[in-house]
């Protein structure tokens, strides 16, 4: 009980988000009541990011150090990831056909989300054809790194090809903030939240993961 | 939904005035069923996730014991 | 310094050889580049098809064939069990700087013979060919390069053929976008400075992509 206190904190702190996300906040001009979206469907998207960027780094712990629960910590920041884009993905598609009316267009936004998507699927693909513990870990985090090279052209690449329509909250050309002081609030304390849901998703998937590595290795003794 | 309003109240009474005139048009009203409908999600997932927490928990003692035998 | 590109040079030259003596390899590549062309210029048909659409299946001809063809060069060293030797003999770079080099020659080969019939085929007019020919070189270099680091990855997993296009094409996605916008600027007739900046994307990404490889490539070379 004692342990888990921010996790009942957690509990609530979402609950009072929610909360705050459809009655303290105002509509943005010209989305209505779809602006409520951004207090869940933004976050969503930092964790994909943030949990790739985490097994790039966990990767690279392991070609360091060759020990195997770096491994499975990149591995479990990937999976958390592909959660999160594919919800990134379905939420910002359903907001689209109400608001571009069409689910999707290539935009440079839901274009970079694809190419996550894509990114991480190819990394579980090559996960599950090597059967080798070592072998996997090591060939997985060095993909994971090569497609931590490319995502800044991709970035780079991408919106200069499509016009975006996408609402910029917080990136935009004259790098100032346009958002209303409530909303700011609430959107913050969003991502906050999404962030230790991450953590806590992620030590969850680790503890599974490293127990099942530990069993595996018992049984093979 | 008067507990709410409450609530808000305590944030920011601007909102609550706004609130109270909204409530009382369709967009108010359908605005907390979709209020509710995500806390009750919510709800769902923590209490999930608390007890997957507490199973892993459990399951780690278990095999400890069972290997350290 | 020297001793290294030298070794790299003589691991280039071996694959050369054994590539041409059995010619079976290099011949299924080469044929399945004019097939996937020919199937693309069959289904237009004699429709005129405008400067973006062309730019686009062109370099969808030159990808697919990219894939059929360069994973071969790793593949074939797992398969005949020479890379244990290879391992033993050489330093990791080197080797990796032999096959990188075979690769961009290979696939320089390949559009030697995609672009010609490609022109043909299709019915290509108003070329600017001092845009094009860049775009196509830094292109190449720039997809070999990727696709090579994939390739020794691929090499030491099993089912290798489907996951060599699966784990290639999502890096090399600013690649292709942007050899598709240079070709385009070219195919309608435009100068080096209209599409300097997809050069200089292609370019960069070369660099990056290269350097990178040569750091992690000992991780997937030595076990």
């Amino acid at each position: 009980m004692r342990e888990n206190w921010w996790k009942y904190l957690l509990g609530v702190w979402m609950a009072v988000i929610i909360v705050a996300a459809f009655l303290f906040t105002p509509t943005a001009k010209g989305l209505g009541q779809t602006t409520r979206v951004l207090y869940f469907h933004v976050p969503s998207a930092w964790v994909t990011t943030l949990a790739f960027f985490i097994s790039a780094v966990f990767s690279v712990l392991y070609l360091m150090r060759h020990q195997l629960h770096y491994d499975i910590r990149a591995e479990a920041a990937a999976q958390i990831g592909l959660i999160f884009a594919i919800l990134t993905t379905v939420t910002g598609s359903i907001w689209a056909k109400e608001i571009w009316h069409s689910y999707w267009n290539w935009d440079p936004r839901e274009t970079s989300i694809f190419m996550l998507l894509l990114i991480y699927a190819a990394y579980f693909a090559l996960r599950s054809a090597i059967e080798d513990p070592e072998q996997r870990a090591r060939l997985a985090a060095v993909y994971s790194l090569l497609a931590f090279a490319t995502v800044p052209f991709l970035v780079f690449v991408i919106p200069r090809i499509y016009d975006s329509l996408h609402p910029d909250p917080l990136i935009n050309p004259d790098r100032k903030i346009h958002m209303d002081v409530r909303m700011l609030r609430v959107f913050l304390g969003s991502f906050g939240a999404f962030t230790v849901l991450f953590y806590w998703l992620f030590t969850l998937r680790v503890k599974v993961l490293s127990l099942e590595q530990h069993v595996l290795r018992k049984l093979e003794e | 939904m008067a507990l709410a309003t409450f609530i808000i109240g305590l944030l920011n009474p601007d909102t609550t005035k706004a609130l109270i005139a909204t409530s009382n048009n369709e967009v108010g009203q359908n605005i907390y069923i979709v209020l509710i409908i995500n806390l009750i999600i919510w709800a769902g997932i923590f209490f999930f996730l608390m007890s997957l927490d507490q199973k892993v928990k459990k399951l780690n003692e278990r095999i400890q014991s069972l290997f350290n035998k | 310094m020297w001793t290294l590109l030298r070794n790299s040079i003589l691991i280039f030259r071996k694959d050369f050889r054994l590539e041409f003596r059995s010619r079976f390899a290099l011949n299924a590549i080469g044929l399945f580049a004019v097939i996937s062309l020919s199937a693309i210029s069959f289904s237009i048909g004699a429709l005129r098809v405008k400067p973006p659409i062309l730019s686009a299946l062109l370099w969808v001809v030159i990808f697919f064939s990219a894939m059929s063809g360069l994973a071969h060069i790793f593949v074939r060293e797992e398969e005949q069990q020479t890379a244990d030797t290879l391992r033993l003999l050489t330093q990791p770079v080197t080797v990796f700087l032999g096959k990188w080099l075979f690769n961009v020659i290979l696939l320089l080969a390949l559009e030697i013979v995609i672009v010609p019939l490609f022109v043909i085929f299709l019915d290509v007019s108003g070329i600017n060919w001092g845009t094009f020919i860049p775009v196509i070189i830094l292109g190449s270099v720039a997809l070999s390069t990727i696709s090579t680091i994939i390739a020794a990855i691929i090499a030491q997993t099993s089912n290798r053929g489907a996951l060599f296009a699966v784990l290639t094409f999502p890096l090399a996605v600013p690649v292709l976008r942007s050899a598709i916008q240079g070709s385009w600027t070219a195919l309608e007739g435009g100068g080096l400075t209209a599409c300097i900046s997809d050069l200089q994307i292609l370019f960069s990404f070369s660099v990056v992509i290269f350097t990178a490889s040569i750091l992690l490539f000992d991780f997937i070379w030595r076990r």
